[in-house]
């Protein structure tokens, strides 16, 4: 079975061949063989009258010879007679000479006998010429001639019976050898037809596969690559051919697939991206909205700053040194990524500015693990949430606030914490902010600043993950508010580029 | 559903299948001829090997006596411990010869032995001497030739057979003055007193009737003499006996046809010799008024017997006596069952 699998087509149709021209030639043989046969079985049937016939005319020749002999001495007819009498010896060897039932063997048995009787009566009337005894010639000459007639008289009746017997027999073997031809070109037409139908069965079995092959590969051309190759085991190269077709096919399927993955997820990178940018463009737009012409007022704070100075109001000076220093931050970072130092002196920038306006009501302080102050993150991120802790939490209080502001680091994350001690929170505002559903309602009530779903949108944006903010109250009342910014920075290397 | 056409190895053992077969009827074929050749060639293997070679001589062969007797020789031969086939010598040649030319014959053939039935001839006395000088033993069948070198005589005692149809003629004759014609099976150069003819004359005379009775010689020299001779003597008026005593089942079938032809039924009786289905006809519808039958089958046993004993023994019994029957329409019905029922 295995090595009928390993046949190739060439094989196979060898095969075929040699055993149809095998079949069909040892078939003509025998035939050639049974025929052949037959009419030599049809030219011996007369054997035993040619035989017989032989015989008759030795046994006539000694007679001739004899009597040519008997009369005229002559060494020719002596010489004839004995060589007559050799040959009548070797046909009558072949003659029967036993005992049996059949009439025509009997007969032969008679034959010979009786031959011999007459062979030994004409030496004898040899012997008697020899002997010039005259009167015993005439005698033994008669007594030749009787027996002669006998054995012409037997030889006579059995070559007619055997004639009989023989012609029955050539008829009946013509008869065998009439219907030996019908049936022998009948056998070949049945072989003919049985091999044609099998070369036919078996080549079908051989182009049936390709014939497949070839429908599958205009299937496919025509653009449907869901078709397989079909696999017939028939351990040819078809099945060869057929099998590197499906290897082919499955590899330009993976090909598509991966190119389309690709391409999806380069689409939704644009998209993210474009999401982001407007997102930014949003926050710039509220932020440009917020500020008169920034430029002009951070220089217009400056010369206020060294005015200030001139005159010796060193705290005014501060103040609009803190100023100054807000606005530009504003102005220069908000397009690019910052570090978690620039962002914290920002705040304090702010948390400064905003204690000259609110007349140090708001106590601010900070616990941070300086490892983690070169960490990378958005722009803008940390004021606008200690801004809405002021605006919603503390301002809307009596007395002083407090805002707390601590950094540390767990085992994947940097974790910024941010509380304060306002008027809190309740949690079904809290889960509202951070589904997004209600962030711009809550900084509606402000726009000087950045929202915190926007916020909260870049930061995920920025991350590609949506667990980097939380807000909840506090455990001593007030607001917490945590960020979760990964160890590890931005997501994805192509992001690194991207200018926010 | 076409999955046998697939199947390669199924299409390959249909394909060597055909051949196969092919293949089979063509050694069958052959095996045909082979037979076929052997039995022509006269090769047939005997089933028994025969010892002796016998020739068995009839003046008239196609007697039924004849046939029938030969048939047991032969079965009888097959039997023996060492088998002796006997031949229906001359049956077979296409020239007609005299049972002496055939005696001669089976002397130059060199036979192992002759059983001869024909009429006892000088001249065949003669051949038998020759036969028993070339060590060839004869038994004489039916008829015998005492004087001749011959081993064995198997037949009926003719002198009684001739008492029983003396008897029958008794029986058949109307009144005084009847007469009576013997046909006789045999030439004139017979050398045998006919006993049956003295067994016949003995009866009558025993009986003090005024029967004539006279013989007429269907004999053997020509052909076709029997009914020719029959039916002269049924015509001729004058001639016309009473009662027709046949010796030869020949000479039976042709006087009952005679008389049947020229409608002398009742008018001459016929007592016939041996039986044949005519006869057994003739004897049951009254035409024949009886048979005298000698067991040819005996005959065909006792004259193997007689040669074989002779061939073993260089000695047999001279004479084999062979059982006579009569039969008449009072027993024809039971000796038609008892051969039938031999033959079944």
């Amino acid at each position: 079975m295995k090595k009928e699998r390993q046949k190739s087509i060439r094989v196979k149709l060898v095969e075929i061949f040699l055993i149809v021209s095998v079949t069909v030639f040892v078939i003509v043989i025998f035939i050639y063989y049974n025929l052949n046969r037959t009419i030599g079985e049809i030219d011996t049937v007369y054997n035993s009258n040619i035989q017989f016939n032989d015989l008759s005319a030795n046994v006539n020749n000694i007679q001739d010879s004899l009597y040519q002999y008997l009369n005229t001495k002559s060494s020719d007819s002596l010489e004839d007679y004995y060589r007559y009498t050799q040959d009548y010896q070797d046909l009558l060897e072949g003659l029967n000479q036993d005992t049996v039932s059949g009439s025509q063997e009997l007969a032969e048995k008679n034959i010979y006998n009786l031959s011999q009787t007459y062979l030994d009566l004409t030496d004898n009337a040899v012997e008697k010429k020899r002997g010039r005894d005259a009167q015993g010639v005439r005698e033994t000459y008669e007594q030749t001639e009787e027996i002669y007639g006998y054995i012409r008289a037997n030889i006579n009746s059995v070559n007619t019976s055997a004639f009989i017997t023989n012609a029955q027999s050539y008829s009946s073997l013509r008869v065998v050898l009439s219907y030996m031809t019908a049936f022998s070109i009948c056998i070949l037409f049945a072989v003919m037809a049985v091999a044609v139908g099998w070369i036919v069965i078996m080549t079908r079995s051989i182009t049936r596969p390709l014939i497949e092959l070839a429908n599958s590969a205009t299937e496919i051309a025509r653009g449907n690559m869901e078709v397989d190759f079909p696999i017939v085991e028939t351990g040819d190269e078809v099945s060869a051919v057929a099998k590197a077709c499906n290897k082919m096919i499955e590899s330009i399927r993976n090909y598509i697939e991966e190119t389309k993955r690709n391409y999806e997820r380069e689409n939704e990178l644009a998209a993210n991206e474009l999401r982001m940018k407007n997102d930014l463009n949003e926050a710039q737009l509220k932020y440009l909205q917020a500020q008169i012409n920034p430029h002009f007022l951070f220089n217009s704070l400056n010369a206020g700053a060294q005015l200030a100075m001139m005159e010796g109001a060193e705290k005014a000076c501060m103040f609009i040194q803190n100023m100054a220093d807000f606005f530009r931050y504003n102005v220069r970072k908000m397009e690019k990524d910052v570090t978690l130092q620039e962002e914290l002196q920002l705040v304090d920038n702010y948390i400064y500015i905003l204690n000259v306006r609110f007349a140090g009501d708001i106590h601010y302080t900070a616990q941070i693990d300086e490892r983690l102050l070169g960490a990378s993150m958005p722009s803008m991120i940390l004021q606008p949430i200690i801004e809405n802790s002021v605006n919603h939490g503390i301002r809307e209080k009596e007395g002083e606030g407090h805002i707390r502001l601590h950094v540390w680091a767990d085992e994947n994350d940097i974790c910024i914490e941010i509380d304060d001690d306002g008027i809190g929170i309740d949690p079904a505002t809290a889960r509202k902010i951070m589904s997004g559903e209600s962030a711009h309602s809550l900084s509606g009530r402000d726009s000087e600043g950045i929202g915190l779903d926007n916020v909260i949108k870049r930061l995920r944006s920025y991350y590609g993950r949506e667990d980097v903010f939380e807000i909840k109250p506090g455990e001593e009342g007030g607001t917490m508010v945590t960020l979760f910014i990964p160890k590890t920075g931005r997501r994805g290397t192509d992001d690194k580029n991207t200018d926010l | 559903m076409k999955n046998w056409m697939n199947n390669s190895r199924f299409m390959y053992i249909v394909m060597l299948s055909v051949a196969g077969v092919i293949l089979c009827i063509f050694i069958g074929f052959n095996l045909y001829l082979d037979r076929w050749a052997s039995g022509n060639d006269g090769s047939r293997t005997e089933d028994i090997a025969y010892t002796y070679h016998l020739a068995m001589i009839s003046a008239v062969p196609s007697d039924a006596f004849w046939e029938t007797m030969y048939g047991e020789a032969v079965r009888a031969g097959a039997e023996m411990e060492e088998p002796v086939y006997p031949e229906d010598f001359g049956a077979g040649l296409t020239e007609d010869y005299t049972a002496e030319e055939l005696v001669r014959m089976a002397v130059a053939a060199r036979v192992d032995g002759i059983v001869v039935e024909a009429d006892m001839t000088e001249e065949m006395c003669d051949i038998i001497e020759e036969a028993s000088k070339a060590h060839i033993p004869v038994v004489t069948l039916m008829d015998d030739a005492p004087d001749s070198p011959r081993i064995s005589y198997v037949g009926a005692n003719t002198y009684t057979m001739g008492e029983m149809y003396g008897r029958e003629v008794l029986e058949a004759v109307p009144a005084d003055g009847s007469s009576v014609a013997v046909l006789v099976p045999a030439n004139e150069d017979n050398v045998n007193p006919s006993y049956v003819y003295s067994g016949i004359s003995s009866a009558i005379a025993e009986a003090s009737k005024n029967i004539d009775v006279f013989t007429v010689r269907t004999g053997e020299d020509r052909d076709f003499v029997s009914e020719e001779t029959v039916r002269n003597l049924l015509l001729d008026e004058e001639k016309r006996p009473d009662v027709l005593v046949c010796l030869s089942a020949v000479d039976t079938i042709s006087a009952y046809q005679c008389v049947r032809d020229y409608n002398l039924v009742g008018q001459v009786k016929i007592i016939g010799t041996y039986v044949s289905t005519e006869i057994l006809e003739g004897i049951g519808n009254g035409v024949i008024q009886s048979t005298i039958v000698v067991d040819a089958r005996e005959a065909g046993q006792r004259c193997i017997q007689a040669m074989s004993e002779y061939m073993a023994q260089r000695y047999t019994n001279e004479y084999f006596p062979l059982a006579v029957e009569l039969i008449n329409r009072d027993n024809v019905d039971e000796y038609i069952d008892g051969e039938s029922g031999e033959q079944g």
